[in-house]
């Protein structure tokens, strides 16, 4: 089995009915993360083949008090309607985009070994969550590592010259990359936050803020992200980006 | 043997009732409270029989947590929202139902507006064959049809009766609420 994000949720889901019996995963009929569960867990999927009112048959599973977990693998999914404490599993990029665009924060896994805990720690809050898996394979976590908590932004690097901010799987890409610019005496922080709307991110961590990224909303997005409180100052950190892509490629 | 509504309710009363409502679903509400079609203790919030009631559209939820306020239920328990994303809700919960032993019905109440939302139809194909659902269905006599063909495409069995008969309506309450599967029931005002 590959090690990326999406097969350790398979295997997340797939352990649910013994882990959390009361939860229950609504799924489609699109080829994927959904046929998948059918087939290995059936007693805990309800069955809601149009995409766009999926959600609303979760938000009815939570009414009811059992923890509900909606896959939308694909399609127009009613995002803005949810307020309920549903937890989105998507391994659409797209659909985490129009999420983020809603000010709600994307929970991006770096490792298959976060899947799981954040999983379940997505189905104990109040509020609709949104976990975006996907097939890219990284690197084992490192041992020092720790599962990351919901809301709060994990700092991979701490340096005073620059923060860079990234979700998924360019975290382990980009460690590489701020070691090796730290060693060529560029101190970096890198930051990760972890289902935080990019606005919430912790200003202290990212004191002289220099923004490359985030991976969600995408570049380009910045405005939408709202991370323009972030300070850009620093002549000398202009050509961060085209440094930063210089050692992304020697890692 | 189960009862039928028609042997146990006063039918005076529930004429009566739907005489003094305004509204489609005059008759049906009387139907249904003063029939005594619902489920719920007044005296338990949480009992686990009790129905579950989501309503598409405001004004008919209103109307509904107003009546039920009336008749000593419990207007809270009441989910209200857009027409077209109540039957969906309403599957989702009749899902949960379905795997609690003892656990009430799930009464989704519609009006026409629902019927131009495609996510009813949606909705209709997510609780096809859940036991407990149970649509109640008001819209003008010539969209009846159409929502009927939409509901049994999806596999759901209906009944079509007159909204302001109060006989028939609870004679079609009695069938639809008896079905093993979800049903729904047409009222064509």
């Amino acid at each position: 089995m590959s090690p990326s994000t999406r097969w350790a949720a398979v295997d997340a889901l797939e352990r649910l009915p013994e882990e959390l019996p009361e939860a229950l995963v609504v799924v489609g009929a699109e080829p994927g993360l959904a046929v998948e569960l059918a087939e290995l867990a059936p007693q805990a999927c309800v069955r809601a083949p149009g995409a766009t009112s999926r959600l609303a048959v979760a938000a009815g599973v939570t009414r009811r008090g059992r923890p509900a977990i909606a896959l939308a693998d694909r399609g127009d999914a009613d995002l803005a309607s949810l307020e309920d404490p549903v937890v989105v599993l998507t391994e659409d990029v797209a659909l985490a985009k129009a999420w983020h665009r809603l000010r709600r924060g994307v929970l991006h896994p770096v490792w298959p070994e976060d899947v799981a805990a954040l999983l379940h720690t997505a189905l104990s809050r109040a509020r609709p969550q949104l976990l975006l898996v996907g097939d890219v394979d990284v690197a084992p976590r490192p041992a020092q590592v720790p599962t990351p908590a919901i809301g709060q932004t994990r700092v991979h690097a701490e340096g005073g010259q620059g923060a860079v901010v990234a979700s998924g799987p360019l975290v382990p890409a980009l460690r590489n990359a701020v070691a090796v610019l730290a060693r060529r005496g560029l101190a970096l922080s890198l930051l990760e936050p972890v289902g935080t709307v990019p606005r919430r991110l912790d200003p202290a961590a990212a004191r002289r803020g220099v923004l490359v990224g985030p991976a969600l909303p995408g570049e380009g997005d910045l405005a939408a992200a709202d991370l323009r409180y972030l300070e850009l100052r620093g002549a000398s950190l202009r050509d961060l980006p085209d440094r930063l892509g210089e050692a992304f490629d020697q890692r | 043997m189960p009862t039928s509504l028609l042997d146990a309710v006063d039918l005076a009363a529930v004429r009566a009732a739907a005489g003094r409502r305004t509204g489609a679903a005059a008759t049906l509400l009387a139907g249904l409270l003063e029939g005594q079609a619902l489920a719920f203790d007044p005296d338990d919030p949480g009992w686990l029989g009790a129905d579950d009631l989501v309503v598409g559209g405001a004004a008919l939820g209103e109307e509904l947590r107003r009546a039920l306020d009336e008749a000593g239920g419990h207007p809270d328990a009441v989910a209200v929202t857009e027409p077209g994303r109540a039957l969906a809700l309403a599957a989702g919960g009749a899902a949960v139902g379905a795997r609690r032993v003892g656990a009430g019905r799930t009464l989704c109440l519609l009006d026409a507006a629902a019927l131009a939302d495609g996510r009813t139809w949606e909705g209709a194909l997510a609780g096809a064959g859940l036991p407990g659902l149970v649509v109640l269905w008001t819209l003008p006599a010539a969209e009846a049809r159409a929502a009927e063909r939409l509901l049994d495409a999806a596999g759901w069995p209906c009944e079509r009766v007159a909204a302001d008969a109060p006989v028939e309506l609870l004679a079609g309450l009695d069938h639809v609420l008896a079905h093993a599967t979800a049903g729904a029931l047409l009222l064509a005002a």
